[in-house]
């Protein structure tokens, strides 16, 4: 069985056309960040304070005020002392830092391989959670269904389907080089499969005697270890008829 | 101190632009007009993803704390980014990111807003934007039921254009993985969507 999965029929199956448009995607608009994002990280990252939180109105004039006081501050003590202003320390670099990347040396130009063409098969299952094998190499899925192969060679593969309680499936698929989906809705057992009707027992044999049955042969002939045995019965002591 | 020499972005992955090879060696020895304009330059695609990573429970000015965490994560890992690497600078960038608000998110338990906050009210379709409203809060309730890392595997493609071999790196899965959680990711927003489209 394998048929059209249940999506909308006008939708390509090819995954790289699965996408929405890119208009309908954009209707999924998203807020921009403020204007001080960006100075509020750079503090973040050169105090080493896990993360400054965006400042309210009121702190924030507060804090302004208080830096150019600072700034004020230390203007005129620069003057007083009337020495050139130092540059601002870079931050320490560590050495892996500054270390140049290594250049990987050209490698020898290889002949060009031309790749089989390959596909994927994506087995949509009901149970979900069913066990599905492509060529006996099972697929697992953390979540179940549907179930994706990629990279087969484009030609036939087998795709089984099992799961307890429900009849297995299996099916020869010929997969192309694009996606195949393949659906498969398995049925359950039924209680005839498990438990076979009831057949009229056959009426036992009569033994010869109407009593005990014969414990020593009880498929007829008593037991007699002098008996001449039949030309099929094999020779116990020359089991290879020499 | 250097002069701040101009950022010359180059297209990279949607909303996240490269930084030139001069900004970030400077960035990566520790120089603060380098951060600065590496902050800049990847703030905004950080913030978005942080912001649809987290739906609902990015409200009241948490979206911008995570946002902060992740840049501030980055900026101290990046000397150790090396361009040889398999990613490209703004992929380790919404890598880092999209790891933070996952741990965020692990972190958190989950806080579902209620349907009237997102404004899929039945009378919001009077205009073109209530229908345009109404289906960006479908697509963030959807975004909101999935699972984290589906949620992240949606938005770094549909929303951050990474390939599939760059988010499967991101997220530290295999590329059928990362094509499961894209389908579940779009059946749920088929799921939504149609409700808002037929009422």
């Amino acid at each position: 069985m394998v048929d059209a999965p249940d999506h909308d029929p006008e939708a390509p199956w090819d995954l790289e056309e699965t996408l929405p448009p890119r208009s309908l995607l954009e209707s999924y608009a998203v807020s921009e960040l403020p204007v001080d994002f960006t100075d509020r990280v750079m503090a973040s990252l050169h105090t080493g304070a896990p993360r400054l939180p965006a400042p309210s109105r009121g702190p924030w004039i507060l804090a302004a005020a208080s830096s150019a006081c600072a700034v004020a501050a230390c203007v005129a003590l620069v003057l007083s002392q009337r020495q050139a202003p130092t540059p601002t320390p870079e931050p320490v670099v560590p050495a892996v830092a500054v270390a140049p990347t290594p250049v990987a040396p050209p490698k020898p130009a290889a002949a060009p391989v031309v790749a089989p063409p390959t596909g994927d098969v994506i087995v949509q299952v009901d149970p979900p959670d069913a066990i599905v094998r492509v060529d006996g190499v099972r697929i697992v899925e953390a979540s179940g269904s549907p179930f994706v192969r990629t990279n087969l060679l484009v030609g036939p593969h087998l795709v089984e389907v099992e799961r307890e309680g429900f009849v297995s499936w299996s099916q020869r698929i010929d997969v192309p080089a694009h996606a195949l989906p393949v659906s498969v809705a398995l049925q359950p057992v039924s209680i005839e499969a498990f438990v076979p009707p009831a057949t009229p027992r056959r009426p036992r044999r009569p033994t010869k005697a109407a009593g005990a049955p014969d414990l020593k042969d009880p498929f007829g002939a008593p037991y007699d270890p002098g008996r001449p045995r039949g030309p099929s019965s094999p020779d116990l002591d020359d089991p290879f008829g020499k | 101190m250097a002069a701040t020499p101009k950022l010359a972005p180059t297209p990279g992955p949607r909303g996240a632009p490269e930084l030139d090879a001069a900004t970030l060696a400077a960035t990566q020895r520790g120089e603060p007009w380098a951060q600065r304009l590496f902050l800049r330059a990847f703030q905004g695609p950080v913030h978005r993803l942080c912001i649809r990573m987290l739906g609902a429970a990015g409200r009241a000015g948490v979206a911008e704390d995570v946002t902060q965490d992740a840049l501030l994560r980055i900026v101290r890992a990046v000397p150790r980014f090396t361009e040889v690497g398999p990613a490209k600078l703004s992929t380790w960038v919404l890598t880092i990111a999209t790891r933070t608000v996952i741990d965020e998110l692990r972190r958190r338990a989950p806080s579902p807003a209620p349907l009237e906050e997102r404004g899929l009210a039945a009378g919001d379709r009077a205009d073109a934007d209530a229908d345009r409203r109404a289906i960006g809060d479908a697509i963030a309730r959807a975004l909101d039921e999935l699972a984290p890392e589906i949620r992240a595997t949606f938005i770094l493609r549909a929303y951050h254009e990474l390939s599939y071999p760059d988010i499967a790196a991101a997220l530290d899965v295999d590329l059928g993985t990362v094509k499961s959680r894209l389908w579940r990711a779009r059946a749920a927003l088929q799921l939504r969507l149609r409700e808002v489209h037929h009422g």
